[in-house]
């Protein structure tokens, strides 16, 4: 990476440093900032796979603290009824804008489609994410890291059906299962 | 129970990203970034932390007590003023010793679980 280039992903790299909550950005975001700076000097480290890498930190992290600072205040840990009910609305308000973005974006490039084939595969049922979910717990498998994206799994061996699940494990890492 | 509290619990399991953190401050003290090297080397890749997801961990550690930031850095060359380096407290060692710990008594179940099978 030219130092040109490395120059502007660390001023990119400090925009996103800047959404993070006050607090947090005036105790981290200068070690935050020279610990984005060593990777991209890594020469092991792929420039691509340091951005991924903090896709996964805007993700994870960034809401985190968000939602931290915003329920976890000097006034809120006085009152933590009240904090612990803003973070279940925060939650719930999350929930339910999801699905409702996703519908509305789909409609919208749904109208500039064509039609639907007949008899083109129905979208999958709760039964075959049940399915595909059971199919974890029978057989072995190998969980692989992702970066961002949702897992196809396979509601049966040797199924060319899949349904989209996404995996997080405790760690906040997404993770896809591979069945042998 | 505050939250920092109820995270360092004794008897409660570490996340994965704690446990690496805790196992990388154990040997020495480090900086972020040496941390997050290590963290990657030695979960063979399992555990990826970015930037982020490493300070938002080492803040809630920090909160809990289990880790410190050290108040004297130490004199290298090639250092940034902008490096805090940490290292693990009293607690944070009763903690990763403990989690040892229950990972041993796993394997000892687990290696119990496979001998009949095995003879």
């Amino acid at each position: 990476m030219t130092r040109r280039a490395s120059r502007l992903a660390e001023r990119i790299y400090a925009l996103l440093v800047d959404r993070y909550p006050r607090r947090f950005r005036e105790q981290f975001g200068d070690p935050m900032k020279q610990t984005f700076r060593d990777l991209l000097d890594d020469p092991d480290m792929p420039t691509s796979r340091v951005w991924l890498s903090v896709l996964r930190d805007l993700r994870s992290s960034l809401l985190r603290e968000q939602l931290t600072d915003l329920t976890g205040g000097r006034l809120m840990s006085r009152l933590p009824f009240v904090a612990r009910a803003l973070r279940v609305a925060v939650v719930v308000v999350l929930i339910g804008a999801t699905p409702l973005a996703t519908g509305f974006a789909g409609y919208y490039l749904g109208r500039s489609q064509a039609q639907p084939v007949a008899g083109s595969t129905p979208p999958p049922d709760q039964a075959a994410v049940e399915r595909a979910l059971s199919r974890l717990s029978s057989e072995q498998v190998r969980w692989v890291p992702i970066p961002w994206i949702a897992c196809p799994v396979a509601i049966a061996p040797g199924d060319p059906a899949t349904v989209t699940i996404f995996f997080m494990n405790t760690g906040g890492e997404a993770r896809c299962p591979v069945f042998p | 129970m505050s939250r920092s509290a109820q995270f360092a619990k004794p008897g409660l399991a570490l996340t994965a990203a704690v446990f690496y953190v805790l196992l990388s401050l154990s040997i020495k003290e480090r900086h972020g970034y040496e941390i997050l090297k290590y963290v990657e080397a030695n979960s063979e890749g399992r555990v990826r932390l970015g930037p982020g997801t490493l300070y938002t961990t080492l803040k809630r550690m920090l909160d809990a007590g289990l880790i410190t930031e050290l108040t004297e850095r130490p004199k290298l060359a090639n250092d940034d003023a902008r490096r805090r380096y940490y290292k693990l407290s009293p607690r944070g060692r009763t903690e990763l010793g403990a989690e040892l710990g229950r990972m041993q008594h796993a394997l000892k179940l687990a290696g119990k679980r496979r001998a009949p099978a095995s003879t």
